[in-house]
């Protein structure tokens, strides 16, 4: 998974703000969110982004594994992120 | 007056007064249209160099000045909003409009000319103004300028230095003059008697009909000093006034002879030519009528366009049958127009006889490779054919030559959606509607379905709100 390179987006007091210039409207991110955005620099698998976050967030269950894959399904269907063939 | 540029597009008079360097004068704008609107420039990024999310959520995406199309600032000029920058620029401090006698004759026409303008202002919704009547004219403020909208005999006595901004659209009406060029120079003359003139055919588009192309050099003749001895000239262009009036009242010996009275004053005149060609060719003398339409041409080729006949405003009209015997008219003239033939796809189109239509825009596209029109209209009689790759295809080759055609990207969306390509559709329908078609219902209604078919619901909830104002005006729009 990648960003999508059209979404413009900034850091602000510690919140990935992203800019959706095609749906015309703005989105802040949680902090777990803005974690996964920001992680989003290199391109990752989902499971590779539920195990940085656990780490990061010091917490693996089920119920997180569960969230993680909701937020990523979310961003997939609005077209913040693409899945990378190959 | 010392300074006269004549030009096509109206919008091309910001760029003479930019380069002159003008600040802080009166514009009296002369126009069958208002050509101030809000100009949606403000750049989104802007909103994330702030420093607080308090800032950040005050300003809502949803205001519709923000440039959402990903296109320049200056791409975002044109013929219907040029004034605006002009005034942001600090370089009309007041603007007078002037409009068509007619435009307020009666209280209806004035009251549906200030509906006119406070729905202009008030698209700003960061804008809020007052637009009163006086005296059979309507008053304004735009920011610091006055706006006067009246009538060229209610225009006031204009001392200093102004910018005289003239369309040849406001002296036809219905196909005709409804004023003299002479009696509007000696009345304006009177009003405002220094400044720098701007003359814009606007024939593109089909705002002035090609026929009186020609008021806006007679009006050249009639205001710029530096000429010498235009009597000659304005002669020929009366005597040309002459004939096109009595060929509108079918009277076409008469106009024969006040052609040719024009041409022996004027021979190289290409508007005299290109009137020989009609009158010929509504006679019944296609030779000469073909002769003397490229002898215009080769004089200016400026009368080898799109709208150098009545079809595209026809079209506009729904008068399709009589838009496809312009088309064909001009196809007997000049075979080799790859517009003639984009067009006529459009009507047989429209008529949903796919078949002529493809003809033509293989037509079209035969002698112009580059027709993002042929490509596009292909690829919606493709797509109403069920033929989707070649539909997408098609769409795609018009948007690589003219991405931001809303056109073009509303049915290419429309064709993802087809193919149950929601997450395409929705880019494509998003880009129609950042392109132009923002309050198109039916682009609305499309993504509401597309957000359904995605489960993404809180979008879709917002959408049903933005489909359902947009068909309610759509709807208001339809019974006026």
């Amino acid at each position: 998974m990648c960003r999508n390179e059209a979404i413009a987006w900034n850091v602000i007091e510690d919140k990935a703000v992203l800019l959706d210039r095609a749906e015309g409207r703005a989105i802040i991110l949680n902090e777990v969110g803005s974690y996964i955005w920001r992680s989003l620099d290199t391109k990752m698998a989902a499971s590779e982004i539920i195990a940085l976050v656990s780490q990061h967030f010091n917490s693996g269950n089920i119920r997180i594994e569960k969230d993680i894959r909701f937020f990523l399904d979310e961003l997939l269907r609005r077209d913040l992120i693409r899945m990378e063939e190959g | 007056m010392d300074n006269v540029f004549v030009m096509e597009n109206h919008n091309e008079a910001l760029a003479y007064w930019r380069r002159l360097g003008v600040k802080d004068k009166t514009l009296v704008h002369i126009d069958s249209h208002f050509d101030f609107a809000w100009i949606t420039d403000s750049d989104p990024q802007a909103l994330l160099s702030l420093k607080s999310l308090e800032g950040f959520k005050k300003n809502s995406l949803m205001n519709p000045l923000w440039n959402l199309s990903g296109r320049a600032k200056e791409e975002l000029v044109h013929i219907g909003n040029y004034i605006e920058p002009a005034i942001k620029e600090g370089i009309v401090g007041e603007f007078f409009w002037v409009v068509p006698d007619f435009f307020c004759s009666t209280k209806i026409r004035l009251r549906r000319l200030k509906n006119q303008i406070r729905d202009s202002l008030l698209r700003n919704p960061g804008f809020n103004t007052k637009v009163v009547t006086e005296n059979n004219c309507l008053k304004a403020k735009i920011g610091k300028v006055n706006l006067t909208v009246c009538s060229l005999e209610a225009l006031p006595r204009i001392e200093s230095d102004a910018l005289l901004d003239i369309d040849v659209d406001y002296f036809v009406n219905n196909n005709a003059l409804w004023l003299h060029p002479d009696t509007f120079a000696r009345i304006l003359k009177q009003k405002v008697p220094r400044g720098l003139v701007t003359i814009a055919y606007s024939v593109e588009g089909g705002f002035t009909p090609i026929e009186y192309k020609f008021i806006g050099d007679y009006l050249l003749a009639l205001f710029d000093d530096s000429l010498s001895d235009t009597a000659q000239y304005r002669q020929a262009m009366d005597s040309l006034i002459k004939a096109a009036e009595a060929k509108k009242n079918k009277a076409l010996l008469e106009a024969e002879s006040f052609l040719k009275e024009a041409f022996v004053l004027c021979p190289d005149s290409a508007a005299i030519q290109y009137h020989f060609s009609m009158l010929y060719y509504a006679l019944g003398l296609k030779r000469p009528a073909r002769d003397y339409y490229w002898q215009a041409v080769s004089k200016d080729g400026s009368y080898r366009t799109l709208y150098n006949n009545r079809g595209p405003v026809l079209e506009e009209n729904s008068r399709l049958h009589s838009a496809r015997r312009e088309y064909e008219k001009m196809l007997e003239l000049d075979p080799e127009n790859f517009h003639y033939y984009a067009r006529l796809g459009n009507i047989f189109s429209q008529k949903k006889d796919w078949g002529r239509a493809l003809e033509n825009y293989a037509a079209a596209l035969r002698l112009h490779p580059r027709s993002h029109e042929a490509y596009a209209g292909r690829g919606y009689v493709f797509l109403k054919q069920k033929r989707l790759d070649e539909a997408i295809e098609s769409f795609t080759q018009s948007l690589t030559l003219n991405p931001h055609n809303p056109y073009a990207n509303y049915w290419i969306g429309a064709a993802y959606m087809n193919m149950k390509q929601y997450t395409q559709a929705m880019r494509s329908i998003r880009c129609a509607l950042n392109n132009g078609f923002f309050t198109l219902p039916q682009a609305r209604w499309r993504l509401v379905f597309i957000y359904w078919k995605n489960k993404v619901y809180n979008r879709m909830c917002d959408e049903i709100k933005y489909a359902c104002i947009a068909s309610y005006y759509d709807s208001i729009k339809r019974i006026a």
